[in-house]
């Protein structure tokens, strides 16, 4: 019964401070920077995947290194730079709120969502590139385990972060409450204008 | 002979400076939450650029004043004055 209790009230405590990290538009930014972060590891594995396949790198196991590490990367800087810049924005409104209310804010939900939103939307934006460079170079990992046409593979590949290009576009279509084909499409052009340029690169 | 009935606190009226958000609907839900309490009625009186002042009226049957200010913390809500008190016998 005591246990049910407590249980209860860690519950309730938990939705009180969703509410604040709602009232702070935390979900908002989290949104801005997933698709941000999923888009910039998106392109990058495009680049990486389309020099490496114009170079005549078709061994899977270097792209998906080369892969692997870049959004790894990606994922280590998106996390660290958005929890410290968050927490320094967050510190600051509550230094603000603090200042206005003449009261200490150490013991509220603000004190505590200035801590649990940098960690959460950190997280978001670190795993982002990470997730979305993964969807496009899946065929690749498979490919390092299977006997399967590399060049084959290098296409599916592409498509499948095109796909990813296209959905992030949609998503941002959605929120936006656009044409969902439209905004998709557009994302696809950026990606297609990126791999265009790295072959031109591989011309020069 | 058992003792009579101890008063037990029935009514706060309170002044209270919040942040805008959360918003008096959410800190009405969590004052409603608490043990004994039977109604809230929370009034807008004056609204600032980044705080509005509310007055929070609670009632039940032996409501506890500390758990009433915990929420008011939690919220980050300051009670600037308590306008009334009322202790009455169940």
């Amino acid at each position: 019964m005591v246990g049910l209790r407590s249980l209860s009230r860690v519950l309730e405590r938990l939705r009180e401070l969703r509410a604040h990290m709602r009232a702070e538009r935390v979900d908002e930014i989290a949104r801005r920077y997933l698709i941000m972060n999923a888009f910039d590891g998106a392109l990058s594995i495009l680049s990486v995947i389309a020099s490496a396949f114009f170079v005549g790198a078709t061994d899977p196991r270097i792209i998906v290194a080369i892969g692997l590490a870049n959004c790894l990367a990606m994922g280590i800087s998106g996390f660290t730079g958005t929890f410290m810049t968050e927490r320094a924005e967050r510190m600051r409104r509550l230094r603000e709120l603090e200042s206005v209310m003449l009261t200490d804010l150490s013991e509220s939900n603000f004190n505590r969502v200035s801590l649990v939103a940098p960690i959460y939307v950190a997280f978001i934006d670190g795993m982002a590139p990470v997730l979305a460079a993964l969807i496009s170079l899946s065929p690749l990992i498979i490919a390092i385990f299977l006997p399967v046409d590399v060049i084959l593979v290098i296409q599916i590949a592409i498509a499948l972060n095109l796909a990813t290009l296209f959905a992030l576009g949609a998503f941002l279509g959605r929120v936006s409450r656009a044409n969902v084909a439209i905004s998709g499409l557009k994302m696809v052009v950026i990606g297609l204008i990126t791999a265009l340029i790295c072959v031109v690169f591989k011309a020069m | 002979m058992a003792d009579p009935p101890k008063p037990q606190l029935k009514k706060l009226v309170l002044d209270v400076l919040k942040p805008h958000k959360p918003s008096v609907v959410e800190l009405g839900k969590a004052l409603s939450e608490l043990e004994a309490v039977s109604s809230v009625n929370i009034t807008l009186s004056e609204v600032d650029v980044d705080t509005e002042t509310v007055r929070i009226i609670v009632e039940g049957n032996g409501l506890d004043y500390e758990e009433v200010k915990k929420v008011m913390k939690r919220f980050g809500a300051a009670i600037h004055s308590i306008d009334e008190v009322l202790y009455s016998v169940p």
